[in-house]
């Protein structure tokens, strides 16, 4: 069996692939959301509340968790559809930051066998349990995110190479030209908010559960940077990007013990030299394009 | 096919267009010229629908699309290029081509990209002379090849009224030329047209009527050659004295 703290890093990293893929979509269409902390808070607690309050299994509060998250990003889609560049990141850290202090305020419990549960402000939400409940080890646990994950950057790549795909890359790269491609941005954009609030619900009911453990300060600014970061270093040209970026900063940066204590320093520094030096990230378009034309001359030779 | 009633706008205070008459009508190819800032670009933007006019309307076959946002105006059957040059540039010349036909009728957004693209679609590369680099991304290419790409997408849309917003700006005379006779053999057939442009060869050999723009109004409208000897478009373009002399 694999050593705990190795699945704990590996489902770290599953889950918190789930939000920078959803920054990582919003990126594409062009926009830099500070705030997609806030969907996968709504999940994280909307899923915990149905399986530890109300009884429903895992997938089923999974689902519900994810769809809030897509209508309130969609919401916010809405919302903020006037806005560019930085006043929508700023917009959209007001509205994460806003969740995050309605979950402060945020009292619903109810009695299961003579102990409340249910998230209890600023204390938190505890004994989320249903893993344990369900037997469910963690090596399980990760190996049902993983196949999630797996799932998800998928379905990503096929939509990479669909006409859907290339709408949200138009527009991000120039809006108005789309919109004159006979294009209604206004349905994509937002189209494109409900699918990242989706995904980043997807992670949050997963961290829920497995931290059986929740609390609003978890959710704020800091979670909702890193997820947006992930895709600039690791690159806007694939889906592999943000995962790149995780694996990067988690797998890599967490797992060297020598520099745990600097590693919010080395990962700061890090992401300054690369937004200078590659400001679409590692795997930007330029580099996937070389990479796809190389493998493409190269299995004609082989034929 | 176009009509043009009363046209007028105003940035902030500012009189960009003003009581812009035009009429075209099927298979019409018209140049619109002026000098720099006269507002020609103000009413391609009109038309397209990017713009909202402050007074008069814009009907295209008989209905008026002044009002409209762009995407259900091109939708009608408009297609456009732009004087400073809009593509897709981290995407290649293919998928260039291939995202203006998206919002086609009969088009499924989950259809896939594949090496090859449908035949409308590879021809076009190949006549617009982009067959060779189909495959690198748009941002490579010289600018006159830029222009032909953006004709191309434009094109693909099998439009009805197509505008063209200086298709040879900043070209060589050689690809001024080459551009012309692409616009010529297979951007005109069976449409009607609008075309800007600041070369008057291009716009004599190719347009069966000119209409002037200064200071967002129409000054004069007719054949090329009598156009361009008209005394206010020459004091226009070359000022009273320049007028004078002509």
């Amino acid at each position: 069996m694999m050593d705990e703290y190795v699945v704990s890093v590996i489902s770290n990293m599953g889950m918190i692939s789930f939000l920078a893929l959803s920054a990582y979509l919003l990126l594409l269409t062009g926009e830099i959301s500070f705030g997609q902390q806030a969907y996968f808070a709504i999940s994280a607690y909307l899923s915990a509340m149905a399986t530890a309050m109300w009884g429903w299994p895992l997938w089923a509060g999974l689902l519900l968790g994810a769809a809030a998250a897509a209508f309130a990003a969609g919401l916010i889609g809405v919302l903020t559809l006037r806005l560019r560049g930085l006043y929508f990141s700023i917009a959209t850290l007001a509205f994460a930051e806003m969740v995050r202090l309605l979950f402060v305020n945020f009292h619903y419990q109810v009695m299961i066998d003579g102990e409340p549960v249910g998230p209890d402000g600023a204390e938190g939400f505890r004994d989320i349990r249903w893993i344990f409940e369900h037997n469910v080890s963690a090596f399980e646990y990760m190996a049902i995110i993983l196949a999630v994950l797996t799932v998800v950057v998928t379905l990503f790549f096929i939509a990479e190479r669909s006409r859907l795909g290339s709408i949200f890359r138009m527009l991000g790269e120039d809006p108005l030209l789309t919109e004159l491609q006979g294009l209604n941005v206004i349905r994509y954009k937002v189209l494109a908010s409900c699918l990242s609030g989706f995904i980043a619900g997807i992670g949050g009911a997963f961290y829920a559960h497995f931290a059986t453990y929740l609390e609003p300060q978890i959710f704020n600014v800091m979670l909702g940077v890193h997820g947006l970061v992930y895709g600039l270093i690791g690159g806007l040209g694939t889906a592999l990007g943000p995962l790149i970026g995780v694996a990067l900063d988690i797998g890599f940066l967490e797992a060297v013990r020598a520099i745990q204590g600097y590693r919010m320093i080395v990962f700061g520094g890090l992401v300054a030299v690369l937004l200078i030096f590659m400001p679409r990230g590692i795997l930007d378009e330029e580099r996937v394009h070389w990479l796809r034309m190389t493998w493409r001359r190269w299995r004609n030779a082989a034929r | 096919m176009l009509r043009v009633e009363g046209l007028g706008h105003h940035f902030d205070g500012v009189e960009a267009l003003a009581e812009i008459d035009l009429e075209i009508a099927e298979h019409d190819v018209v140049g619109l010229i002026g000098p720099n800032g006269s507002g020609k670009s103000t009413l391609l933007n009109m038309i397209t629908g990017i713009y909202k006019p402050s007074a008069g309307q814009i009907r295209f076959r008989e209905r008026i699309i002044s009002g409209m946002v762009p995407h259900e105006i091109v939708s009608l059957g408009i297609a456009r290029t732009f004087q400073n040059l809009r593509i897709y540039k981290r995407m290649t010349v293919a998928d260039n081509i291939w995202a203006a036909q998206h919002s086609l009728p009969g088009v499924s957004l989950r259809d896939f990209r594949s090496g090859k693209q449908d035949d409308q679609i590879e021809q076009l590369i190949d006549v617009v002379g982009l067959g060779p680099r189909r495959d690198e991304l748009a941002q490579t290419l010289p600018l006159a090849d830029q222009r032909r790409l953006e004709l191309a997408r434009a094109l693909v849309r099998s439009p009805d009224l197509l505008l063209l917003d200086e298709p040879a700006g900043g070209m060589t005379p050689v690809e001024t030329q080459s551009m012309a006779a692409l616009i010529r053999d297979v951007a005109l057939p069976g449409r009607t047209c609008i075309i800007i442009e600041h070369k008057m060869d291009l716009i004599s050999a190719l347009c069966g009527r000119i209409c002037v723009l200064n200071f967002g109004r129409k000054i004069a409208e007719g054949p090329p050659d009598d156009v361009l000897k008209h005394p206010r478009v020459l004091e226009a373009y070359l000022g009273m004295d320049g007028a004078r002399h002509a």
